[in-house]
């Protein structure tokens, strides 16, 4: 089991260098020169010079390479161009919010969805099924804007507005626990709502397969009673796409929900991305690629090790 | 007479699908006598499998139906009258199933011992301690090598016929009374199949648990049973002891399953082309309305294309459903 996930960590190793030195050649090679997005087009030579040799950029590529690399490696990765924070802590404090307005959200759906698809597909065809296929299906169809307009509109807003009742922040975050929880209830709703009903027919699809097998037939055969053909066969048989679904999203859990941070004014990650993306601010950005790149990698690399735990046939490939 | 640990009359399965309705078992009736071995022989699509299924209540529903009008009596109960509940105990403990293919019948993620004891925990009410030495004392019994260690393996980690052992271990569990082979050796090598049959019959005398053995092949059936039904698209068209069954076939079909099955006396030099029952078997949505196997029978008249055959009685305890059963001396196979 150690060598196994001693490998797999091994592994990352090489993928992590090679998405480095991509990251590097979009940005650095391919990309426009900051210098310009920066100064405009009336700089003058000499403001060009003097920039480029503060941001290192008259250095030979290599040599920049391994400065950026050097950064990250450290965490000492300078001031943003745009808020002159550090970035270092830009990142920091911004992914608390980030997490709280998603992770919730995402282990409620995860856990609603899976039930949900278990139990379809257990009782495949009959009204359960379908009610719950029709359901669904509605919920998967409503755009994730539109959800969030209404529900900031007619859950937050308009009981202020009408009756004076604050139900929910309309936008806005505190920091810190139990601080951040009004304003975090909302977006995770909105999220769990959207996300309920494309999950509930992924599951439900794994599960139906799943249903079919033998196995649940020997299952039957020797008195299994619903609860333990679904929880424990069908259950410990799905976890590895249960597993690939869930992990493959933790990542984008970190870097937030773009659309939700905007919308609701909280200070997350996601957020921050666009205003340093409008202001070009190009360190930021190549910072942001290299850390979703490499949450990514090591995310794979977990689901992998789980995966492991699940199915003992996973170690032999 | 020895006791009739299972009495079938008149099990009719259907399956509402949607080209129509399939009834792929029709009427069958048939028993099953303390101890003995049944054969349940017949062509793929003939209703066998979905004879033993139903018997465990396991036809998938929707779309199978079991019609109310049949009556399956295990120990002089009848279990279409059960609920769900009341089933879930009687499955595996009274009535036990193997199945055809044991590399998918065994659920890959847990070990063979977690699936054992899962089933002795159930019915016998063992601890884990307890379910675990009786886990070994069954792989030990059905012939597994190193028993201790094999518990704690996974499926996967099997050979086939080592699965089918296992298997076999899980349905002798809770010492039932009836046994469901469903084609228990159709998936194994060869050698393994005589090895896996020699044991299920070995431990069907040495236990004294009835058997339903299912196959497609005449040579299993020859090896280890005592009474053989014949099917044909849902319905028994022959039943017998085995060894008249052999010697005179009443029932043109199984006359010519006989001949199907190769010998070695023809393979000398001139390699004669093996036997095959000309024609098709109907399809189940468009069965004649006469006798079944009318449009495939050497013998068939005029009669038997508009005259429903039954299953009749022709002594010593044989029934052939043939309007003109094939006659003992002037025609053997």
């Amino acid at each position: 089991m150690l060598t196994f996930i001693g490998r797999k960590f091994l592994a990352m190793i090489p993928t992590l260098f090679g998405v480095s030195i991509l990251v590097f050649v979009i940005f650095n090679v391919v990309g426009d020169d900051p210098v310009y997005l920066y100064l405009g087009k009336n700089a003058t030579a000499e403001d060009v010079e003097i920039l480029r040799q503060s941001l290192g950029l008259d250095k030979p590529l290599w040599m920049q390479y391994l400065v950026s690399m050097k950064e990250l490696l450290t965490f000492d990765l300078g001031y943003s161009m745009s808020s002159k924070q550090k970035i270092t802590d830009m990142f920091i404090k911004g992914a608390g919010p980030s997490i709280a307005l998603t992770l919730p959200a995402l282990i409620m759906y995860s856990g609603i969805s899976i039930i949900l698809g278990l139990v379809c597909a257990f009782y495949r065809g009959t009204w359960v099924d379908k009610s719950i296929a029709v359901l669904a299906t509605i919920g998967m169809s409503i755009s994730y804007v539109a959800v969030m307009i209404f529900a900031q509109y007619f859950i937050a807003f308009m009981p202020i507005e009408k009756w004076g009742i604050e139900l929910f922040p309309i936008t806005g975050y505190e920091t810190g626990f139990p601080d951040c929880i009004p304003y975090i209830i909302l977006p995770n709703l909105i999220t769990v709502f959207v996300a309920l009903g494309y999950n509930t027919r992924f599951f439900r699809s794994i599960a139906v397969e799943e249903m079919n097998k033998d196995y649940i037939r020997t299952a039957r055969a020797y008195g299994a009673n619903t609860r333990t053909i679904l929880f424990k066969h069908v259950l410990k048989n799905i976890m590895i796409p249960i597993i690939a679904r869930v992990v493959v999203t933790l990542p984008f859990m970190i870097t937030g929900s773009f659309l939700l941070e905007q919308f609701f004014v909280v200070p997350g990650l996601g957020y921050k991305l666009l205003h340093a993306i409008e202001s070009a601010d190009f360190k930021v950005v190549r910072t942001f690629t290299m850390l979703i790149a490499t949450l990514v990698v090591i995310t794979n690399a977990f689901a992998d090790i789980l995966n492991s735990m699940v199915d003992p046939r996973v170690k032999l490939s | 007479m020895s006791k009739r640990v299972l009495e079938v009359e008149n099990l009719t399965t259907e399956f509402h699908v949607e080209a129509g309705i399939a009834r792929a078992v029709d009427g069958i009736s048939f028993h099953l006598e303390e101890g003995e071995t049944l054969g349940i022989v017949g062509e793929s699509g003939s209703g066998k499998s979905v004879t033993s299924l139903s018997l465990m209540r396991l036809v998938p529903c929707p779309p199978g139906v079991i019609l109310p009008s049949s009556k399956i009596r295990i120990n002089g109960q009848d279990i279409l009258k059960k609920s769900a509940r009341e089933m879930q105990k009687i499955r595996g403990s009274e009535i036990a199933m193997i199945f055809q293919d044991p590399m998918t019948a065994l659920n890959p993620v847990f070990t063979i011992g977690s699936q054992l004891g899962e089933v002795l925990k159930r019915h016998q009410n063992l601890d884990n301690n307890a379910s675990r030495k009786r886990g070994i004392e069954l792989l030990d019994l059905v012939g597994i090598p190193d028993p201790t260690q094999r518990i704690d393996n996974y499926p996967h980690q099997l050979s086939g016929g080592m699965r089918q052992r296992a298997m076999i271990a899980m349905a002798l569990s809770c010492n039932p009374k009836i046994l469901i082979a469903d084609e228990p050796t159709t998936a194994l090598d060869v050698t393994i199949q005589a090895q896996i049959l020699e044991l299920i019959s070995k431990l069907q005398k040495e236990i004294g648990m009835a058997t339903i053995l299912i196959t497609h092949d005449l040579a299993v059936v020859a090896e280890v049973c005592d009474r053989v039904a014949v099917m044909y698209c849902g319905r028994i068209v022959e039943e017998s002891n085995v060894f008249d069954l052999f010697e005179k076939p009443q029932h043109p079909y199984t006359r010519g399953l006989i001949s199907s099955i190769p010998r070695i006396e023809d393979a000398g030099a001139d390699r004669s082309e093996l036997y095959a029952i000309p024609g098709m078997v109907p399809d189940i949505h468009a069965l004649p309305d006469g006798c079944r196997f009318a449009d495939r029978c050497f013998q068939v008249e005029d009669k038997c294309r508009t005259e429903d055959t039954q299953l009749a009685d022709t002594g010593d305890g044989r029934r052939v459903s043939c309007l003109f059963p094939l006659g003992q001396g002037a025609q053997t196979a």
